[in-house]
Parts: structure tokens; sequence; C-alpha cells
């Protein structure tokens, strides 16, 4: 039997398998290397100016122009900037041979948007022999696979970038399997090691072609890894990924990241300092409003973050100044709200809190003349920034027109006394702009002899426009006052006869009396031997307060609060008004005495609203209202005591406010506004709730993100993890072991925990939410960067250790020629006090 | 502009219903067909709150405290990024685009021929 050679069946056609997303996406990299825009015979220059650089040279002026503008609009539209390709089109004339190019770039917007009408709408109206309509047709066809046709160059390039993305799938496969973590850190980790490196080697494969897929992954990466504390695999990341284009280096996102830590304090701060002065004015993706709005907002947040520290550190705790012990804290605080105003002029807030900080100083009643003249000049500054930035303010103006009066400077302050008397501003003191100004004329003029005989005018021309919601009764103490500084005894007497009798009260308003005299006179220049006799009756007084009635201090106390409103204080006033404010705040603690006060309506308001422009009703924690007026307030006038409420809660420090009480106050008095017969009321209800409104926003929103930042580090939540008794007592601890370690220790901890092997045990994305089992860190300090770290247990329960000291922040840079002109820091005196 | 107005209005962005930190042109366009739905002698209030919130979402003081902002935030699901990227079609790097318009060995034969 012959052998039958048996046929061998042919082996079975292998099918293809499909390429893996690596590999078609390598494979299109080496296509997009041969990929370059070629003159075709024939091809008209315009087209070909749009690529060639030898083309466009060789086109006249006009044209060169305009080819130049569809290049810029085509790299526009490669960005995504969209609306300045289609303006940059703009210039493009209906007849130029670029016009077909304008049609072509608003249908590949559309295209790009996925809008095909409107996109086949402009494709259908270009000329099929030039170049653009090309483009058109071969990315039609692209999308139209599988094409009848044979397909046109570049199609199946373009429908694989563009239409079936291996890079998208790439992504898919890299994200959504799952991540290897070790189920005693997985509550803790939102992204781990292997698929960071995975991603950024995914990054720099995909960058050119995947741009918006990359910037996306790349921020959520980063935002991760920030909210994580293992602090190399941070590093590793914002090393490799680049950052948004106003923190390209990640410097500032350092600041805020390090600042977590006690022990890395200094880097933070070092970062912020790097990213304000050197990164962020050479940024030149931003606009210079821009950078300086960013520069601005980081100088506010950490100034008004350093009030809040001051506000919580012990001494004020326990009503002790704080700033006798920080003159370099609040020296920062001072620089850093300069910074902000600098750097965006037009930061109302900004300005706002900068005054209000030098305010404070200023009016500082215990201080040498030296000082107060220098935060005057300070203020005086500070005003001059807020009016050039926001010329529309009027609370700039106001300070600076009596100001520049005060220090004779009429040339300086008649622009302000122009701009105010032209303004229909609702506010009082504006309408009062001209009253003021005739009263700082003739007080002024009062300081030479030769100047005396003008002084009667100014008083008649400030008496014709006096202001309705002020007492007129200063008025005759100022004629008094005027024949006293003329020498002319008789007429003094007379004078100040007739204005004794314009005052109510009787014998109780001596002191009333008393204090209108010497407040006209120390105005109106009065030489000093003239005073003394006018002072004795007061510093009796103010030696005995306890000895005055009730009626007298209220009495005195409604002329203080008019010269708080008009800002006419006399100098002497700070040696007595303090002693009888708190005489009269003693008083009004007592229910008792409190009624009888609000029983007489005028004194008794005016001066309860004296003692809170004092600020007398603001505690250091909370308002301190005192019961019975507060009980008796809001039965006898319900509106005043709620809006002395509020001015109360906006005294007291930012931290300590309570946000629901400061907005049902604000819809209260806001309700109450309108019904104000008084226009200064009316419009101090009106301030005090937009002041609430801006206080209560900022409390909520921007200050308190940085107080959150800050807060784990102040309160002492955030372990130092660098500490050396961290590490003595992770030593002691049994239970600490590395979960990927092999040795004896560690594989015995595993077993004594029933831990399985991490290696073993796989897991993904769905286990990560689920925050559970002790917390694990990795310690920067000992760690090499780009390595995985060895994780050190930490056990929530045990209290972390003592605060380390932080390091001192280093200071901010003012111009040195400002800062030369400068008087020397009295922070520094008081402190040497 | 300064901060007040900005601070007037929490959130410009989802007055005007967009994303927050979208382009100014998505600004601009949103802004005018806003206005055309609601127009102030129709709508006056809406017509206040879009004009304020168009004037902060514009302004430099209220861009730069969002840009700002290290707040932490809730991890954003992988899965919801990718789709979100798969619903936008990449652009082509402008040389690769212009090389698209070039002709085919046979477009050129049938050109000479």
């Amino acid at each position: 039997m012959a052998n039958k050679k048996t046929k061998r069946k042919p082996p079975p056609r292998r099918r293809k398998r499909p390429a893996s997303p690596a590999a078609t996406s390598e494979r299109i990299e080496k296509r997009s290397q041969r990929m370059k825009p070629l003159t075709a015979t024939g091809e008209s220059t315009e087209d070909a100016a749009v690529f060639d650089d030898a083309a466009l040279k060789s086109l006249p002026e006009d044209l060169a122009g305009e080819a130049a503008a569809v290049r810029e609009s085509l790299s526009a539209v490669e960005t995504g900037d969209d609306k300045r390709a289609t303006d940059l089109l703009s210039k493009i004339p209906r007849k130029s041979p670029y016009s077909q190019w304008r049609m072509f770039i608003r249908g590949l917007i559309d295209w790009y948007r996925g809008d095909a009408t409107k996109a086949d709408e402009a494709f259908s109206r270009l000329d099929q022999d030039r170049r653009p309509a090309r483009i058109a047709a071969t990315l039609v066809e692209a999308k139209q696979w599988p094409a009848a046709e044979p397909l046109r160059p570049g199609a199946a390039f373009a429908r694989s970038v563009l239409i079936e993305r291996p890079a998208l799938k790439e992504a898919r496969d890299i994200l959504l399997k799952k991540e290897i973590i070790p189920a005693e850190i997985r509550g803790d980790v939102l992204i781990g090691w292997e698929r960071l490196d995975v991603l950024i080697e995914f990054f720099k494969a995909h960058r050119q072609f995947e741009p918006r897929l990359v910037a996306a992954l790349g921020e959520e990466v980063i935002s991760r890894l920030f909210q994580m504390t293992f602090v190399d695999l941070y590093e590793r990341g914002i090393k490799s990924i680049p950052g948004p284009p106003h923190d390209p280096n990640h410097t500032l996102r350092n600041h805020f990241y390090f600042s977590r830590f006690r022990s890395s304090n200094a880097k933070s701060e070092q970062s912020l300092e790097r990213y304000l002065n050197d990164e962020l004015p050479k940024n030149q993706q931003l606009s210079p409003a821009m950078r300086g709005a960013i520069a601005a907002q980081l100088h506010f947040g950490r100034a008004m973050e350093d009030i809040a520290t001051l506000a919580q550190s012990p001494f004020a705790q326990l009503g002790i100044d704080p700033f006798e012990e920080n003159t370099d804290l609040e020296e920062q605080i001072f620089r850093g709200l300069e910074a902000a105003t600098k750097s965006f002029p037009k930061f109302e807030r900004a300005h706002q809190e900068r005054t209000k900080w030098i305010r404070q100083f200023a009016e500082d009643q215990d201080q040498r003349k030296d000082d107060r003249a220098y935060w005057e000049q300070c203020l005086a500054e500070a005003m001059r920034d807020w009016s050039e930035g926001l010329p529309e303010c009027i609370e700039p103006r106001l300070w600076l027109v009596d100001y520049y009066l005060e220090n004779e400077e009429l040339d300086l302050a008649q622009p302000h006394v122009d701009w105010l008397g032209k303004s229909r501003h609702s506010d009082p003191r504006v309408r009062a702009t001209r009253w003021k100004w005739c009263l700082l004329e003739a007080m002024r003029l009062c300081r030479r002899k030769a100047w005396l005989g003008q002084v009667a005018e100014q008083l008649d021309q400030a008496e014709a426009c006096w202001p309705n919601w002020l007492s007129p009764t200063w008025s005759g103490y100022l004629r008094a006052a005027l024949a006293l500084r003329q020498g002319d005894a008789e007429q003094y007497q007379q004078r100040r006869a007739e204005a004794r009798a314009a005052l109510d009260g009787g014998d109780e308003a001596d002191l009333a009396d008393a204090v209108m005299m010497l407040g006209a006179a120390q105005r109106m220049r009065v030489p000093s031997a003239d005073l003394k006799p006018l002072r004795v009756p007061i510093d009796s007084a103010a030696k005995n307060t306890s000895a005055l009635s009730s009626k007298t201090l209220l009495l005195a106390g409604a002329f203080f609060y008019d010269l708080h409103r008009t800002g006419l204080l006399y100098p002497a006033y700070r040696m007595h008004g303090g002693k009888f404010a708190d005489e009269l705040f003693s008083r009004i603690e007592t229910t008792a005495e409190c009624n009888k006060v609000l029983e007489l309506e005028v004194p008794g308001w005016p001066a309860i609203c004296w003692l809170s422009t004092r600020t007398l009703f603001a505690g250091t924690f909370q308002p301190k209202l005192p019961a019975g007026l507060q009980k008796a307030g809001s039965k006898l006038n319900p509106d005043l005591t709620a809006a002395l409420e509020l001015q109360a809660i906006l005294q007291v420090p930012r931290l300590n406010r309570k946000p629901r009480q400061l907005s049902a106050l604000v819809q209260r008095v806001r309700a109450a506004a309108d019904a104000q017969t008084d226009p200064f009321q009316r419009h101090w209800f009106n301030t005090l709730v937009r002041e609430g409104e801006m206080v209560s926003t900022a409390d909520s929103d921007f200050e308190d993100s940085f107080r959150k930042m800050f807060e784990r580090v102040i309160d002492g939540v955030a372990p130092d993890w660098e500490s050396d008794e961290d590490d003595d007592f992770y030593e002691d601890d049994e239970d600490t072991f590395d979960p990927y370690c092999d040795c004896e220790h560690c594989t015995r901890a595993r077993e004594r925990l029933g831990i399985p092997h991490p290696i073993n045990e796989e897991d993904g994305d769905e286990g990560i939410d689920q925050r559970t089992g002790p917390a694990m860190r990795l310690d920067p300090a000992e760690l090499p960067f780009g390595e995985p770290a060895a994780p050190v247990n930490l056990d929530p329960n045990v209290e972390p250790p003592p605060p380390s000291t932080p390091a001192p922040r280093p200071k901010f840079e003012v111009d040195p020629e400002r800062r030369r002109n400068r008087p020397k820091n009295p922070m520094k005196k008081r402190k040497s006090r | 502009m300064n901060d007040s107005t900005a601070s007037s209005v929490t959130d410009p962005f989802a007055v005007l219903g967009l994303k927050a930190g979208c382009d100014e042109a998505e600004v601009r366009a949103r802004y005018l067909e806003l206005v055309r739905e609601h127009p102030p002698e129709k709508d006056a209030e809406m017509f206040g709150k879009i004009q304020a919130a168009y004037q902060a979402a514009r302004d430099p003081l209220f861009l730069a405290k969002q840009l700002i902002w290290f707040d932490e935030q809730e991890p954003r699901p992988w899965k919801q990024i990718l789709d979100e990227q798969a619903a936008q079609t990449p652009r082509l790097p402008t040389a690769h685009l212009l090389s698209l318009g070039n002709l085919s060995a046979k477009a050129k034969e049938d050109q000479d021929g």
C-alpha cells in the first residue's frame, strides 16, 4: 500500500491582532514627522506664503500682511483661542486672495466645535483648486470613513489623530484599571506611584496632538497630589507636569502646600517670595492687570491672615495690646497692605483695610507727638494712594481735605474740594464740604494776627451753610474764641455769655460749655496763656468724673459726637475725652441709669453714639452692648439700637464675628435706613449695611480659605513630620511596619494584624474612596527625590508633638526711597518704651 | 470696576451659566446671549444680575482670587474627565493641518497631464 501522502492542511491564517493604543500612537508619531506642507506645482504664491517663508517675502506688502494674519489666526485656532483667530481675519478684505483662507478658518472653527452644518456651508464655498478647499475636503473625508473613493493623502492620519484618538484609549487603559495600593494607606492615596509614573510618560508622548487632554489630566493629577501629604510624590509630580499659565513652575502652589507643615514654613515663605518677586513680574502669559491683581490678592490675604494671628495671640486674648510684643508682625502687615494697594490700585478693600490699620495707630491716645506725626504721614500717603487708584471714592478725599487744610497745603486741598463740591454724593459730609472749608479756613487765618480781620467773614459764610444735622451752638463759641484771639476781653465775655445762654441744661451744661469753649479756643489758635484758665474746669472734672451728673456727661458727649462726625477734634480732647467716655459707659452698664439716659432723647442718644465711635461697645470676642441699652433701646429706638449693635460687631476682630448674627443685623439696619429723617443717620445706616455686606462676604469667602489653610498650623492639628520626637515614638511602636517590606519585623507585624502583602492584593479607584485604616505618611526629609518612599505609620489617636518654633518670615522689600523718607518706625519705639 | 462689585456677586460664572475659568470670548458670547433673552425693559432685575455677573467675571481681582484658590476639593473621577475630553475634537498642529492640502501623486499627474 502505497503511502498516501497526506495533504497537509495549511495552517489557519492568523487573525491580525488589533494594534495596542501605544503602538498606534507610535505609528502616528512616525507618520507625523513626514507631514509637512509642500508647495505643489502651479500652486499660487499667496497659498504657499501661508507656510513658506520665501513665498511670503516675495509678496507685496499688503498681501504679506494678510498672509501673516492668516498664519497668526491658524496658530490661534490651534491653541483654542477662536475669538482672537476670527478677530485677526477681520482685516482681510472680501476681494483679497486670502478671503478663501478667511472662509476656511471660520469653517474650521465650526468643524472643530462639532457644528458640521455650518462647517460644510463654509467649506462648500471654497475654490476647489486652492489649498484651503483641499484641507477641508481631507477633514470631511477623514470623518466620513470608509469612503468609496481612495483616500486623500493625510486623511488616514487626520482620522487617527482627530477621530479615533488612540491617546484617549490609552488614557482609559491607564486610568480605569485598578491600581495597587496598600490597604493601610488606601484612604489617603488619591494617586499612587505607579500610576503617576505611567501618566508622566503618557503626557510626554501625547503633548503634541492631545494638549487639552494632557492638560486636563495633568491638572487633576496635581490637584490630587496637592491634597495628599506625600511630599516626595508631590515633588515628583510638579517637576514633570507643567502648571497653569499663572503658575507654570508650581511655585505658588508650593507656598500653600508647604505651609501645611510646620517644619516647612521657611520653604513655603521662600516659594511665595520667589513667586511674587521673580516669577510673577516676568510672566508674559498674563496681562499686566492680571499680574497686579494676583500680587495684590496674595499680599492682602497674607496681611489679613497676620492680623488674625495677632488677634489670636495670647496677649490679645488677655486684653493686652498685642502690638507691644509683635512689632515685626505689625510691620509686615503694614507692608503687606501697602503692597496690595500698590500692586492693584483699584483694590478698594485693600485701601480700606490699609487705612483702618494705620488709623488705629494714628488715633492712639497714648503716644508721643512725633509718633503721631509719623502715623499721620503714613495715613496721608495711604489716603493719597486710595484717592489716585479710585478717584470716585469720597472717603479719602474728605480725609485729605482736612489733612491738607490742617497743614496749610491749600493747593493740594483745592482739587479735592472742587471735586467734592461738584459731586452729588448722598454722604452729608460731602454736602458739608463748603461749610467745613470755611470753618477750617477761619481757623487757619487765626494763625497770624494780620489775617484775623478776614476770620469773621469766613465764620459768617460757615454759619450760612451750617449743616442741619449738626448742633449750631458751637458757632457762638467760635466767635468768642475769635474775640479772645484778638485780645478783646470784653467782647469775649459777651460772646461767651451769649453762647452759654444758648445751651440748655442749666448748671449741668457747665462741662459742655467748658469743652466747647476750650475746643473752639484751641482750634482758633488762642495763645496757651489764655488757654490755661479754660482748661481748669475740665481738668478738675476729669479728675473726679464720678462726681459729675449723668446729664453733664451726656451734654458734653453729644458735643464730642459732633466733633467726631466732622473730624474737628481739638488737641486737648485726647487728655480728657477717654475719661468722660469711660465714666459714661460705666454708668449705662447699670440698667436703671441707662433707662434714665435713654429717656433724654437729646443729648442721650448722640452721647451713646459717641461711645460707639470710641469702640467701647466692641469686645475682643463679642460686642458688649450693655444689657440695659439693648433692652430699653430696642423699645425706645429699635433702629438706632440695631445700628449700634451692628457697628459693635463690625468693630470686633474678624475671627470672632458670627456670620449669622451679622447678616440678620445687616438686614434689619437696611430696612431701617430709608426711614431715617436725619441725613447723617441715614448715611451712617447705609454705610454700616455696605460694610456689613462686604465683611460678611469676605469672612465666609476668600479670607476663610487662607484661614483654613493656616489654621491647621496655628491650631496644632498638623503634626511636625520632621520632628525627632516622632521618630523616637515610632521606633518604639510595635505596630509600625512597612507594608512592602519583607523583613522579619514587617512580615510578623503584617501577620499579627492579618494584613496581606500589598503586592498580592489588587485594588482600584473604588477602594480609594473608602477612607479607612490608619493614616500612612511619607517623611519628606528622609526620602530621596523620585524614589518610592518607605511609609511611616502615624497613629491618628496619638497627640501631635509640640509645635516647633516657626521660621521667621522674610521681610518684604519696599521702595528704598520711600523708606528713607519715612520717620523712624514708632513700632520699635513703642516696644522700647 | 473695584472689588466691591465683584464681591457682591458670589459666583458670576454660575449666574452666566458657564464653567469657572472659561475664556473671555465665551463669557462675552454668553453675556450677549443672556442680554438678548432678558432685555432691561422686560426683566430689569435679571438684567441687573447678568450685568453685575459679567462685570465680575471680567474683573482681574475676582479672576485672580479664583486662580489662587488652592482649597482642597474632592477629586474628580477620571472617567468624567475622559468623557469630557472625548466630547471635544483635538486641534491639529498648524503644520500638520496645512499638509493635509498637499496634492497626492495621482492628483499631481492629473494636473501635469
